[in-house]
């Protein structure tokens, strides 16, 4: 293979993988996915977290609160232990493209307490690597995995498939964001910005020491860089406290869905499909206004010039009627006289200055012409235009004004939902009311917080003037001593290094962005089993708009088999766009995904990912006949995962 | 994937940076971070300083204009 790949995964005594236990996962260009197979409960999630316990000492696909509590070691294993002694296991995954490159290990250990329970912990990340023929231990582990797959996109290539319709859910915008500020590797970037900034701080002191002007300059320069530093800190603090409210706002809400009063239920329900509803209508306005604008730009150039425009047409006219418009004069006519040198009416025209003013003509004549027939064409046109047009704006407005009344009348509804909640006055309502009133108070906080944002946004943007304006004062007056040229050169070369990272910053997140959007829609019309076409749209502050061949579908009004497919599409789209060939895991690719789907994904996804090694693991429901038979041609090893007596063995098929 | 490279997208748009010296720089200092990613202790003083000033001090005079 010519990409990276998970040669084997080992283990001992991990969760109900009892004994020693290995999976040979090695693959071809050719042959390059790995099937799983296993019932629920059988050990698949497992073996996803003892990639990711060995990797970053976490298993992050615990979906059942019962084992969260079981200990690392395998229980069979632990029963044999007396009060006070301890038991280890560990994890080993070896990775390499043809040969093993490299082995990361990680033990850990349970203690049976004299109670009976239990306590673990784990050791840290171990390293073998080839340097030559051998495999050497290495004082680096976590250096090297972090080359080799950043903890910050590991969750694109390491998944569960059937959590991924929530990835779309409420504030899905973000995590979509963070998605694609993980692939871009963005934070690698910040990271240089960061540190150029510091030379950049350091190399400017050094002319504090400087005489006169210039370390005063400096001094300026200095004190409004520490204006501007105290803003950006306000702004995170603040944008940090709203995610808090936020955050807050979600855990009442969720606390009166909770209620036990059934009408506190049904109006917290209902609020949050009025806000679901006000969004989109937000959207929509926003659309209709951006429409209403343009169309306004267009219609009010005739319309506020018709009376000129039906002058003029008037004056061509009265011209036309008594002769006075210029005559046509083809240009074949002009040519044939400078040809001939005499005029019709025998004039000679060998002069070079009757020549030039035969071709001044000649120039003249196609703009006078091109003149009169847009005059006399486009004006009628205009003035017809001008009804429909002046008609489309009227619509238009109105358009506008209807969502907006709709907006107001939804959040008067939102209102009374609100007034009802906090008068609940009863003794047993009186929860209800606290909750409701907490969330005012939220609310208020909320809009505080974007209001503060708002305002220190516009502060930054003059105070980063201002600090250019004083850098600008400092670089003049260090400029004026020619011993300072080292310095100052130093200066224009870091300011050129950030003004270059800054720029392939920004091309990536748009790169990123472009193409996330192009294969998300190409991705999702592909997988979804609707036979019409759907317009995908990644906007500028990350969400996702559906278009339907009759209306915009939202995501919310997506079924959760929709939803994981949008999930499948957009990750397929990151780990493809990432430049990481990253071997995949992905447990129950193809639960919730009903039969067409189902096969449209086992037919297409060994295409979307393909020069990387896949690992599928499905249960028998996934794994069906028909998908067995679209994917077998690109299967490498099959294992069956047999569950029995609270152990897993595995099978290879 | 290969263990110790950053990525490409970021690789491709250095690439197309016209000025030598930063081009180079800006290489090294990407390829410091990249190794460095998690690793909060690192040093990057020295090693940022040292960078500037081979690379700024590599410059041809023609691309300094003060």
């Amino acid at each position: 293979m010519d990409t990276i790949q998970f040669l084997t995964i080992e283990g001992k005594d991990y969760r109900q993988y009892s004994g020693k236990f290995e999976l040979d996962l090695k693959v071809t260009n050719e042959n390059h996915i790995n099937v799983i197979e296993g019932q629920n409960g059988a050990g698949k999630s497992n073996l996803l977290n003892a990639i990711t316990l060995c990797f970053y000492d976490e298993e992050t696909h615990i979906d059942d609160s019962s084992l969260e509590a079981d200990p690392l070691v395998n229980l069979q294993r632990l029963e044999e232990l007396e009060p006070g002694e301890t038991a280890t296991g560990h994890i080993s995954i070896t990775l390499g493209k043809e040969q093993p490159e490299y082995i990361f290990t990680r033990k850990f250990t349970t203690a049976k307490q004299s109670d009976g329970s239990y306590s673990g912990t784990t050791g840290d990340l171990r390293l073998k690597q080839r340097i030559g023929e051998d495999m050497h231990d290495m004082d680096n582990p976590n250096t090297q995995l972090n080359q080799i797959l950043p903890t910050g996109v590991h969750e694109y290539f390491l998944f569960d498939g059937e959590q991924l319709d929530e990835f779309f859910e409420e504030g899905y915008a973000q995590r979509v964001k963070e998605g694609i500020l993980d692939v871009s590797h963005i934070e690698l970037l910040n990271e240089s910005l960061r540190h150029l900034d510091e030379v950049q701080s350091r190399l400017e002191s050094q002319s504090s020491k400087f005489d006169g002007d210039v370390a005063e300059a400096e001094a300026e320069h200095s004190t409004e860089k520490e204006v501007l530093e105290r803003l950006n800190s306000d702004l995170t603090t603040a944008e940090n406290n709203l995610k808090d409210a936020r955050d807050r706002r979600d855990e009442l809400d969720e606390d009166l869905r909770g209620s036990s009063q059934e009408d506190v239920r049904e109006k917290q329900l209902e609020r949050e499909r009025l806000k679901e509803r006000q969004k989109d209508i937000e959207d929509d306005l926003e659309e209709a206004k951006h429409e209403a604008g343009s169309t306004l730009t267009n219609a009010g150039v005739i319309a506020y010039n018709i009376d000129a425009l039906q002058y003029t047409l008037e004056q061509l006219e009265e011209l036309e009627q008594k002769g006075e418009l210029p005559p046509k004069i083809q240009d074949w006519f002009i040519d044939r006289l400078l040809e001939r040198g005499t005029c019709i009416c025998g004039e000679n025209l060998d002069q070079e200055s009757r020549k030039q003013k035969l071709q001044h003509l000649q120039s003249e004549v196609a703009d006078i012409e091109e003149g009169n027939i847009d005059g006399k064409i486009r004006i009628p046109d205009l003035l017809n235009e001008v009804d429909s047009r002046v008609e489309e704006v009227v619509d238009q407005r109105d358009l506008v004004e209807d969502l907006r009344d709709r907006r107001r009348s939804l959040q008067e509804e939102i209102d009374d939902i609100s007034a009802y909640l906090q008068q609940k006055g009863t003794i047993d309502a009186e929860d209800a009311a606290a909750l409701e009133s907490q969330r005012e108070d939220v609310n208020g906080r909320i809009e505080e917080l974007n209001n503060k944002i708002g305002k220190l946004e516009r502060d930054i943007e003059q105070q980063k003037s201002v600090v250019e304006e004083k850098k600008k004062e400092w670089k003049k007056e260090l400029e004026k001593d020619k011993k300072h040229e080292v310095l100052l050169r130093r200066v224009e070369f870091v300011d050129e290094a950030k003004q270059e990272v800054e720029q392939i910053r920004g091309n990536i997140l748009d790169r990123v962005r472009r193409e996330t959007e192009e294969r998300l829609q190409e991705y999702f019309n592909e997988l979804v089993w609707k036979d019409e076409q759907y317009d995908l749209h990644l906007t500028n502050d990350y969400q996702v708009e559906v278009e339907g061949p009759t209306s915009a579908k939202k995501l919310a009004s997506l079924s959760a088999g929709e939803r994981q497919i949008l999930a499948l599409a957009f990750m397929s789209a990151l780990s493809r766009i990432s430049g990481f060939s990253a071997p995949i895991v992905i447990d129950t690719p193809l639960g919730r995904i009903s039969s067409k789907p189902r096969k449209r994904i086992a037919q297409k996804l060994p295409s979307y990912l393909e020069g990387r090694q896949i690992t599928l693991m499905m249960t028998d429901e996934e794994y069906t006949d028909d998908v067995a038979a679209l994917l077998d041609s690109h299967v490498a090893k099959k294992y069956q995962l047999q569950y029995y007596n609270e152990t897993t063995e595995v099978i290879q098929k | 994937m290969q263990g110790d490279e950053v990525s490409s997208l970021i690789t491709e748009e250095i690439e197309e940076i016209e000025d030598d010296s930063v081009r180079e720089f800006i290489n090294a200092i990407v390829n410091h971070e990249r190794a460095n990613l998690d690793n909060k202790f690192a040093e990057f003083n020295d090693k940022y300083d040292d960078l500037v000033n081979k690379h700024a001090d590599n410059q041809s005079l023609d691309d300094f204009d003060p």
